[in-house]
Formats: structure tokens, C-alpha cells, sequence
């Protein structure tokens, strides 16, 4: 009845009425992710509190006994017994617990794989690393998936098609770690076209030169590429099939009467309606995706947060661990609430209301 | 079987079954050692030779052994996680999808949380606090996080069930909602069911081999996943050890794929018909 | 004398944050004499709704339902076991209602369980074939087959099949023969006069094909968005309607077109037709669309009221 409405009757308050829904999703959305976040955050606090062995008590008493080992040790241990309140009642831990996550200052105490750089400046070194190789992989992989699945889906009948659909599945279900394994196999080490084992070439220091840049780019080509193969297969497969759903033969057949060009199907209709759960599906691949990362990391040993969760790990660094697993969930809720908020860019039926 | 797809995944997957159940008696028919994994019956990576096609492990023992006995290890996981896990997924995903309303609006963002949160450091966190690290316990531990794909699908599925007429001419027939579960959701469900366990266990034997990469899991339980990793630490790729990954890799890779034929299989098989009489609505 | 069936200030409300009023102060009875009521209104005017609240397959947020002066809320496990074996319905869809997994008898078979209809196998299979022969199949035609391997008028048969086998009282046939061909439309519909005729079973008949009621005669419920506009006997109301949305109903017979909403086919009363008003259910809902509105019907809701031609007849409407 929208059309027909007098003009005076599209009014401030209409104009409102109309996004209401998108106001609703948005705020929706917003309490999802608060809500999320304050579990996960609760799950860590109870992970580390109550898990057998107790790992806050431990991190204190492996402070201790290292006591003769590290310069200060003792004193830190005396130190972090004060600060973690680990002899007051449980909820004023939790609460001061929340408090600094929230409120900040996010302190994680000291690390021991780095003793004594505080965990926040260790996983900022580590950070550029991961944020660089998974944010470029990840985009990669999306945009270069839902491309090829939107072409896949076009040609849908041809021979050409459906042996790549094989290919593709085929590369969807190996593990990444064995596609990894495979392509240093083959291109590093028996061919010797890519270096590996490495961020940059061993001779060089970081710098901000182009000889370092390019060692850094070559470097990472392998590590960038086994995961866009592996995760621009499954866009690949999503995006095909959702193509051909949406281009059903009555469809076609439909626009053909109406003298609709095909192009304009695809680019018009079935490329619009395709593409709305595939970037509701990168909100929840965002955090699978960050495993495989940590993966290719140790197996590339590239120096970023897998490295570090697996060195942490190892050393049963608990203050670490901690900031590792607090950190993670946060980047990934947020990365996909960001995803999520920007739904309705591609959904004009989250945006307004035609009811 | 009319479905090429369900047959020959099915026919390979029980190849692949049947040489892992074989896999120790195979070791022990090719060795003179009385017990095929003993610890350093060999130098740590030692030269492969004729006795020991792909070489020794870290521990000294003959890494073919530990590959033969490694399978049985790693399905065992797999399978024991896609049990929990579909479990779990299959309850969740069923109380959601049948009763609606708020019950389901809560079970929907507990499960989307469980999905969104990265839950690898999480296990890697849990993992190391666990002492007892064997084949039950690991798989509990990543059944634990493979529950929100199966009540994804299982509740999507229930949902769409419970809203065919079907179940309301079972009301109808004075069916309490114990016999309409039984008997009108659940046949149609199986397929799903399914396909949940070979998901659920399929992701689990991957995380289990993500684990040992990143070096957590034991010497006790040499899955796969733990040969490939501890070899590849060592620099088996260049060192001439490359057997003792590639071999475990081929493996899962060739169970990953039957799995997945069997349930595209399964998908083609019981989706059309459901899809025909969902027409027209 | 009790009526069979009483409905009493039906009301539904879907949905918390935007709501629609699906059903909106639904009254009607039915008489224990076996008759055929039906309820004609455009799509989304709530027929569905109120035909799966008088099963008992949903609850109404407003009002309630007496089946022989018991409500069918009632908790008592004999009642409903009765309840269900005397109301039975007949769906739009012949091909959803079957679960696919089974075959065909089994819709035959479980009644019989359930409602203990029989003593032996033997019996229930005597009564199988005889019911379907009942409504013209052969059972050899339909017996051991799976749902998909049926026509559609086969199927919406079988249905029928099943409601001769129960005998019920009263069927509740939404949209029954809607997906079914012009030919298989007829021998529904004379079904359902044969089964009151030598059965006594009543009809509540559901539609958006006036002709087919037509067809049924008895009563007719006219229904526009969630109220009743006019109710009478078929034969009266479609010759002489009173409501400026019934006569329209009325004018485009044959309107075969279930997606098509009558009322757009009137322009939209531009002036008046106000964002404000666009909410306001204090008024005639037709308003927008009716070519004699007034002013009073835009302020005030039109009750349903004896129309003065004829004393069975009802409308709502400020016209009378
Ligand atoms: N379960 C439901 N949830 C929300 N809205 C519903 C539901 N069922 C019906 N409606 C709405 O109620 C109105 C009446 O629907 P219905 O009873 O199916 O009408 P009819 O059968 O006359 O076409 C429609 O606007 C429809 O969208
Ligand atoms: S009440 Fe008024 S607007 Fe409604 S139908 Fe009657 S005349 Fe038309
Ligand atoms: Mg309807």
C-alpha cells in the first residue's frame, strides 16, 4: 500500500517506521554478539579456575619453582598472588576478572614463553603475522570463490563444469593440513619453485624495504595458498549450487518470455539472491577458518598466534594461553558481528519494511 | 543400492575399515619383533630400509607398525566423537526444532555461539589439562565440540518436518507427540542422522590431527594424526621420512572421501522424495 | 437443543513485535442435524486459522470452541480420543499430508488402530476396501503403493477413503479440492453431499471458490481479513448479497484463482486512506476498498446484525 500513500504522508515518522526492522536486526544482532562475548569470556574464567590442576594456581607455583631459574621469579609469583586475588572468594575474582576485560587495562600478566614481556606485547608481536596471512586469506578465498562458484553455476551443463565441481569437491574434503603437506611437498621440496619453512628469507631483517617485502610475499605464497584452495572450494560448492537453485529452468524460461537478456538474470537476480548466504556463511566460517590458520602456521612456521598458542602450550604458559584464547574469540565475534552488520547492505529485506 | 555414489563409497569405506581392524595383525605378520611398537627397537628416524619401509618414529619404533596400528586409533576417535556429538546435536537440535518458541530461540544462539567461537584454542586449552589422554577421552572432548553442526542441521530438518501436514493428520489420529517423534520425523530424519555421525566424525578426526600439530596428545595414542605431526616436526618432508606423512594423510584423505560419497549419496537418495512432496505448498 | 459445534469470539494474533490479527471475533454454529457450512474469504483472510483451531491443533489467543458443549481444551483423555474420532479434516495439500517414508495404508491403517475400529485384521481389511471403493477407487489401484506413485485426485480420494472409514461427525475440509482437476472437483464434492445425505456427517467446507460452495449450498460464511462481513444460507446470500465486499465476491464468480486477492480489484480510497488509519482496526476493514463508505465506517467497527431482508440472513456493515 506504500505507493499509494499521499505525499504528506511520507513524513519523518513513516521514513522511521520503514527502518524499524533494520534498526531491530541491527540492535538484535549487537546483543547476540554482547552476549557471546560475556560467555565466552565466562567459559575462559571457568576453563581456567576449574579445570583439573587448576591452572591459574599452577601458572603461580611453575613461578615458583622457577624461582631460581628466572631473575624475579619469586617475587612475581608474590606479586601475581596479590594480583590475582587467588585466595579471594571466587565471584570477586570473576567480577575483577570481567572488570579488566571490559574495562580494561585486558592485563594477562606476564608471560613465561617470553618471561617477563607482559602477554599483551607478546601476542602484539606475534599479531601481524596471523592478521596479515588469515584477513588476506580469508578475502581471498571469498571473493575469489563466490566468483568462480557464480561461473561454475552459469555453466552449469558443461563438461567443463561439472569435472571442475569434482576437482573442487575433491579439494574441499582433504584436511588443510594435508593439502599443505602435499604442496610443500611438490612445489618446495622436490620441485624447489618456493621457498618454505619460513616468514622471510634467514639472511634478511624486517625492515620496511622492498627486498624484505618481496621475501615476505614470496614466502607466503604457499601458506596463502593451500588455505584460499581449501576454503575457496567450500564458497565454491555453496555459491554453485545456490546459483543453480535460483536459476531453475522455469525460471530461465520465464525471462526468456519476458525478453530478459541471460546476463541480466545473472547479474540482476541470481547473483543477488546467491549472495546473501554466502556472506551470512563468512560470519560463521570466520572462527573455523582461524583454526586452520593456527595450523598452516605451525606447519609453514610462520611466528604468528598458532605459533605462539603451540609454544605457550608446550610450556603450559597458562597467562598466555589465556590472553591467546580471550583474544581469539573476541577478533572472531567481532570479525563476524562486522560481517553480520553489513547484511543488510545485501539484503534490502532486512533493510526495510514492505509489509 | 541403486546410487553409484552410495555404493562405492560404501564398498571403499569398508575396505578402509577392514585394513584398519587388520592393521596389527598385519604388523605383527611382518616383523620378527614381539611386540610391533616397541620403543626403541630402532634409532629415533632411522634410514628406511627394507625392515622399515618408511623409517623409525621419535620413539624408535618402526613408524609402518605405528601407521597399522594408528588406524583403528583414529577411526576409534572419529567414531566415538561422532557418537557423542551426534548425540548431543540430535537432542539439541530435535528439543529446538519440535517444541519452537523461546526454547528454540535460546538453543538457536547457544548454538550459533558454539559455531562462531574458534574452538581450537579452547580444546588446546582443555586438552592439556587432560592427564589421561586416550582414545575415549580425546573423543569426548571433540564429540563435545562437534554438536552445533548436527543440531544445525538435525533442527532445521525437525523444524521443517513438524510443519508438514503429515504430522498434523497424525494429531489427528490421536498420536501423542512420543509416536509422532517415532514414527513420522524420525524415518524421515535418519539419512540426516547419518550423515551427522560421518560429519561429526569426519571433523573430529581432523581436529585430532590439528591437535597433534600443534603438539598436544602422547606417544600413548599414535593416531595418524600424531605420526604425521611428530614426523613432520622432525623435518620428515626433506629428510626422506616423507612416507610417514604421506602414508597417514593418503588414509584419512581416502576416509574423508568415502564418507563424503556416502553422504552425497544418502543426500541424493532421500532429498528428492522429501522435496517432491514438499511442492506446491 | 446443544449445537454440534460453537465457536465463541474467536480471536488469533501471530507473532510479538509486528502482529496480525488473523482471526478477529469469530462466532458461529453449527446444529446438530448433519448440514454443510462454508466459509469463503480471500487468501490470507484466516480460514486456515480458524479451521486448525476448531481441530484442536492450535490455540486461540481469544475466545474458544465448544464441540457438543464441551470445550475442546478439555484435558480429559477419553473426551479427546472421542473428540478426534468425531472431527476430522481433509487438507488443501494431497500430497504433504502423506509422509513419504510410508506407504499408502498405513493413512487406512493407524485410524483403525488408534480408534479401535476393528477386531481383526481381517476386519480392518474388509473395511479398507470397502471405503475405498466407497469413494470410487479400486483398492488393488491404491493398496501397497507409495504417496508419489498416486495422482493428486487419487490421493485427496484416499483422504476421503479415510474419513468413511472413521465416520466422523463433522469434517473440517480446508481448501480441500484446490489442488485438484476440474473432474475430481465434482466427485469430491458429491462425496461429501453423499456422506451427509447417508452418513450424517456434517461439513465444515473451506474455500476461496465461492462456486463450489455454491455448488454444496447450506450456509455460507463470508469472511474479510479475520471478521465475518455477511452469513446466511448459500442459497439467499448469493443471490441477494448485501456486504459491498460479498457482492463483489458475488459479481467475479468464477474467480478460480487462489493467489488473487478480490478486494484489489477496487481502487484504494485514496483520501481517506491515512498511514494512522492504515492501523486502526476500529473500523470497517473494507473501508479502503469500498465504493459506499461513510464516515462512520471509518470510526466505527460495523457489528454483525440481522439484515432486514430476511432473518437468517447477518452483515456487518453501517449501510444497514
Ligand atoms: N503460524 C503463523 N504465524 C504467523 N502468521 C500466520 C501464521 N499462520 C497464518 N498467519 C497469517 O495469518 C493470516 C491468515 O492466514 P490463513 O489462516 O492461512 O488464511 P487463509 O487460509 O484464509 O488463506 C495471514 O496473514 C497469514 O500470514
Ligand atoms: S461499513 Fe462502510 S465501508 Fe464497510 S462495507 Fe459497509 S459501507 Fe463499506
Ligand atoms: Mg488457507
Amino acid at each position: 500500500m506504500k505507493n499509494e500513500e499521499k505525499p504528506e504522508e511520507k513524513s519523518f515518522r513513516s521514513r522511521l517506521q520503514r527502518y524499524r526492522p533494520l534498526a531491530r536486526y541491527l540492535g538484535n544482532r549487537f546483543g547476540v554478539y554482547l552476549f557471546t562475548l560475556w560467555a565466552s569470556l565466562s567459559l575462559a574464567f571457568i576453563l581456567f579456575r576449574f579445570m583439573p590442576g587448576n591452572p591459574m594456581a599452577m601458572s603461580v607455583t611453575q613461578l615458583q619453582s622457577n624461582a631460581g631459574l628466572i631473575v624475579g621469579a619469586d617475587k612475581a609469583a608474590e606479586y601475581y598472588r596479590e594480583k590475582m586475588g587467588l585466595n579471594e572468594p571466587l565471584h570477586i575474582q570473576y567480577l575483577k576478572f570481567l572488570k579488566n576485560m571490559i574495562f580494561g587495562p585486558f592485563d594477562f600478566g606476564h608471560s613465561f614463553v617470553k618471561y617477563p614481556t607482559p602477554v599483551n606485547e607478546v601476542i602484539g608481536r606475534y599479531l601481524p603475522w596471523t592478521l596479515g596471512l588469515f584477513t588476506t586469506s580469508v578475502i581471498l578465498a571469498w571473493i575469489l570463490g563466490t566468483a568462480i562458484g557464480a561461473l561454475l553455476g552459469w555453466m552449469r551443463r558443461s563438461r567443463f563444469a561439472s569435472w571442475a565441481i569434482v576437482l573442487t569437491t575433491l579439494i574441499n574434503i582433504t584436511p588443510i593440513y594435508v593439502l599443505a603437506v602435499f604442496l610443500l611437498l611438490g612445489l618446495s621440496y622436490k620441485l624447489g619453485w618456493l621457498p618454505s619453512g619460513r616468514p622471510y628469507d634467514a639472511q634478511m631483517m624486517p625492515s620496511w624495504k622492498w627486498p624484505f617485502i618481496k621475501s615476505v610475499l614470496i614466502h607466503a605464497i604457499l601458506p596463502v595458498g593451500t588455505m584460499v584452495l581449501v576454503w575457496s572450494s567450500g564458497w565454491i560448492l555453496g555459491m554453485r549450487s545456490l546459483m543453480v537453485s535460483v536459476l531453475g529452468e522455469d525460471y530461465l524460461a520465464y525471462a526468456r518470455a519476458k525478453g530478459l537478456s541471460p546476463l541480466t538474470i545473472l547479474k540482476e537476480y541470481a547473483f543477488r539472491n546467491a549472495l546473501l548466504p554466502q556472506v551470512a556463511g563468512l560470519a560463521i566460517v570466520l572462527g573455523m577458518s582461524l583454526n586452520g590458520a593456527y595450523i598452516i602456521e605451525i606447519i609453514f612456521r610462520i611466528p604468528g598466534l598458532g605459533t605462539l598458542f603451540a609454544n605457550a602450550a608446550a610450556l603450559r604458559d597458562f597467562n598466555t594461553m589465556m590472553g591467546l584464547l580471550v583474544f581469539s574469540a573476541f577478533t572472531v565475534l567481532t570479525g563476524s558481528l562486522i560481517v553480520d552488520l553489513a547484511m543488510p547492505l545485501f539484503d534490502p529485506r532486512i533493510r526495510r519494511s514492505d509489509a | 543400492m541403486r546410487n553409484p555414489k552410495l555404493l562405492i563409497g560404501g564398498l571403499l569405506f569398508l575396505g578402509l575399515l577392514i585394513f584398519a581392524l587388520a592393521g596389527p595383525t598385519i604388523a605383527k605378520s611382518r616383523t620378527k619383533l614381539k611386540d610391533p611398537l616397541q620403543i626403541s627397537a630402532y634409532t629415533p628416524y632411522q634410514a628406511v630400509s627394507d625392515e622399515i619401509p618408511i623409517g623409525s618414529d621419535q620413539l624408535g619404533r618402526d613408524a609402518m607398525a605405528v601407521f597399522l596400528y594408528g588406524m583403528r586409533l583414529s577411526l576409534g576417535v572419529g567414531f566415538v566423537a561422532g557418537i557423542v556429538g551426534t548425540l548431543l546435536g540430535v537432542l539439541v537440535g530435535f528439543v529446538a526444532g519440535f517444541v519452537g518458541g523461546n526454547t528454540d530461540t535460546i538453543l538457536r544462539v547457544l548454538t550459533d555461539m558454539f559455531l562462531v567461537v574458534p574452538t581450537l584454542p579452547l580444546l588446546m586449552v582443555l586438552s592439556i589439562s587432560v592427564d589421561k589422554w586416550d582414545l575415549l577421552t580425546i573423543g569426548l572432548l571433540l564429540g563435545l565440540f562437534s554438536w552445533p553442526f548436527v543440531a544445525r542441521t538435525v533442527r532445521a530438518q525437525v523444524f521443517s518436518l513438524s510443519q508438514r501436514p503429515f504430522v498434523d493428520l497424525a494429531r489427528l489420529n490421536n498420536e501423542n507427540s512420543l509416536e509422532i517423534i517415532v514414527q513420522e520425523l524420525i524415518p524421515g530424519l535418519l539419512p540426516y542422522i547419518f550423515l551427522s555421525v560421518s560429519g561429526a566424525a569426519v571433523g573430529a578426526m581432523l581436529a585430532e590431527a590439528g591437535l597433534q600439530i600443534l603438539g598436544i596428545g602422547s606417544g600413548n595414542l599414535a593416531t595418524l594424526g600424531y605420526l604425521m605431526a611428530k614426523a613432520m616436526g622432525a623435518g620428515a618432508l626433506g629428510g626422506g621420512f616423507a612416507g610417514q606423512v604421506l602414508l597417514p594423510a593418503g588414509y584419512l584423505t581416502l576416509t574423508f572421501l568415502c564418507l563424503n560419497l556416502i553422504n552425497m549419496g544418502l543426500d541424493e537418495q532421500f532429498n528428492p522424495r522429501l522435496q517432491t512432496t514438499a511442492h506446491g505448498e | 437443543m446443544a449445537d454440534l459445534l460453537t465457536v465463541t469470539s474467536l480471536g488469533q494474533i501471530f507473532g510479538t513485535m509486528t502482529t496480525v490479527q488473523a482471526v478477529d471475533d469469530v462466532s458461529f454454529t453449527m446444529p446438530k442435524e448433519p448440514s454443510i457450512f462454508n466459509l469463503v474469504g480471500e487468501s490470507g483472510s484466516g480460514k486456515t486459522t480458524i479451521a486448525r483451531i476448531i481441530l484442536g491443533l492450535q490455540k486461540p489467543t481469544a475466545g474458544h470452541v465448544l464441540y457438543n458443549n464441551t470445550d475442546i481444551g478439555s484435558k480429559d483423555k477419553q473426551w479427546q480420543t472421542l473428540f478426534h474420532r468425531e472431527v476430522q479434516a481433509v487438507f488443501q495439500n494431497p500430497y504433504s499430508v502423506y509422509n513419504p517414508v510410508y506407504k499408502v495404508d498405513r493413512v487406512l491403517q493407524t485410524p483403525i488402530r488408534k480408534f479401535k475400529l476393528s477386531r481383526s485384521q481381517q476386519e480392518s481389511r474388509e473395511m479398507i476396501e470397502s471405503s475405498l471403493r466407497a469413494v470410487d477407487l479400486r483398492p488393488g489401484d491404491v493398496l501397497g503403493k507409495y504417496p508419489h506413485q498416486l495422482s493428486g485426485g487419487q490421493r485427496q480420494r484416499v483422504m476421503l477413503a479415510r474419513i468413511h472409514l472413521i465416520q466422523p461427525r463433522l469434517i473440517i475440509a480446508d481448501e480441500a479440492v484446490s489442488m485438484v482437476d476440474a473432474a475430481g472437483r465434482v466427485t469430491f464434492l458429491n462425496v461429501l453431499l453423499d456422506f451427509r445425505e447417508r452418513l450424517n456427517i456434517s461439513t465444515l467446507y473451506i474455500t476461496h471458490d465461492l462456486s463450489t460452495a455454491q455448488y454444496l449450498g447450506g450456509n455460507i460464511i463470508v469472511l474479510y481479513k479475520g471478521r465475518i462481513v455477511e452469513a446466511g444460507l448459500t442459497r439467499e446470500v448469493t443471490k441477494n448479497p448485501l456486504h459491498p465486499y460479498a457482492r463483489l465476491l458475488i459479481q467475479s464468480i468464477p474467480a478460480p484463482d487462489p493467489n488473487k486477492r478480490w478486494a484489489e480489484k477496487l481502487p484504494l480510497n485514496m483520501a481517506e486512506m491515512s498511514l494512522v488509519q492504515s492501523t486502526n482496526r476500529a473500523r470497517c476493514l473494507f473501508a479502503e476498498r469500498c465504493p459506499n463508505v461513510m464516515d462512520a465506517c471509518w470510526q466505527t467497527r460495523p457489528e454483525l446484525r440481522k439484515a432486514p431482508t430476511d432473518n437468517t440472513h447477518e452483515v456487518a456493515c453501517h449501510l444497514y
